[in-house]
């Protein structure tokens, strides 16, 4: 899929494990695990809001584009 | 579902999960009457159609027999018995699958791609049902002309029910991937 979600590399960063990142954004595990793992179709605005807000970064930092 | 515990903090959410949960359980004895109306009328018509034609067969076989009717090798006789073999399995084959289709609604499963494989083939089986009915019945004519073949009677209720039956199934299909666009989107 050419959007990448770099949810990885903004954990590492900011120091904080998927479990934390899960229960402060209010998203389940799972759901967070189809979204690191790139599987998912797509994201709703308030959720990539609240990841922003608690990762203090910007959409462009987890979002990338890579053509095929 | 039932042995849920539900922790609800407003008591108006507790009694709108309530009224759900007899919703579901008011759909759930409707499929299983359904289920049990089915199975009635499968048995009766099976009964019915067992002693009521089985027997006079047999009698009028048994009559042939002492009237001393002589069995000689009909090719059309044989061709017929050949397709009412088939069109019993086939019948029996839409009868099963939609006994199943009913058993997974009943479970919960509605949008799965066992119950859109299961429309599909009850589709195409009823297709091709109309069309063995009909070819059955011409082989029946004693004369193979255009018009008595146009006067045999065609199940066009069998085609329709095929046909619709197939769409259902790409409606069913269409519903599964907008639910997966749906479980896919965080």
């Amino acid at each position: 899929m050419p959007i990448i979600i770099n949810l990885d590399v903004m954990l590492a960063r900011r120091k904080m494990s998927l479990t934390e990142l899960s229960e402060q954004v209010g998203i389940t595990m799972s759901n967070l695990s189809i979204l690191k793992t790139g599987k998912a179709k797509a994201v709703r605005l308030e959720t990539l809001e609240s990841i922003c807000r608690v990762l203090d970064c910007q959409p462009g930092d987890i979002l990338e584009f890579r053509s095929e | 579902m039932q042995n849920q515990v539900i922790l609800c903090q407003n008591p108006t959410e507790f009694e709108k999960r309530k009224g759900l949960n007899n919703i579901n359980m008011n759909t759930k004895n409707q499929i299983k009457l359904i289920k049990v109306i089915y199975i009635v009328i499968l048995l009766s018509g099976l009964i019915i159609s067992t002693f009521g034609d089985g027997i006079e067969g047999f009698k009028k076989g048994m009559e042939d027999a002492n009237n001393g009717v002589s069995l000689s090798f009909n090719l059309l006789s044989f061709l017929q018995g050949i397709l009412l073999i088939i069109i019993l399995f086939l019948s029996l084959r839409v009868f099963l699958y939609l006994y199943r289709f009913m058993d997974a609604v009943e479970r919960g499963e509605v949008f799965s791609v066992e119950n859109i494989e299961r429309l599909t083939t009850m589709g195409w089986y009823c297709v091709m049902l109309s069309f063995g009915t009909f070819l059955f019945n011409c082989l029946e004519l004693t004369r193979f002309t255009l018009s008595a073949i146009m006067n045999v009677g065609f199940e066009f209720w069998l085609l329709v029910l095929g046909i619709t039956l197939l769409t259902i199934a790409f409606v069913f299909k269409k519903g599964i991937e907008l639910k997966q666009e749906n479980d896919l989107t965080i």
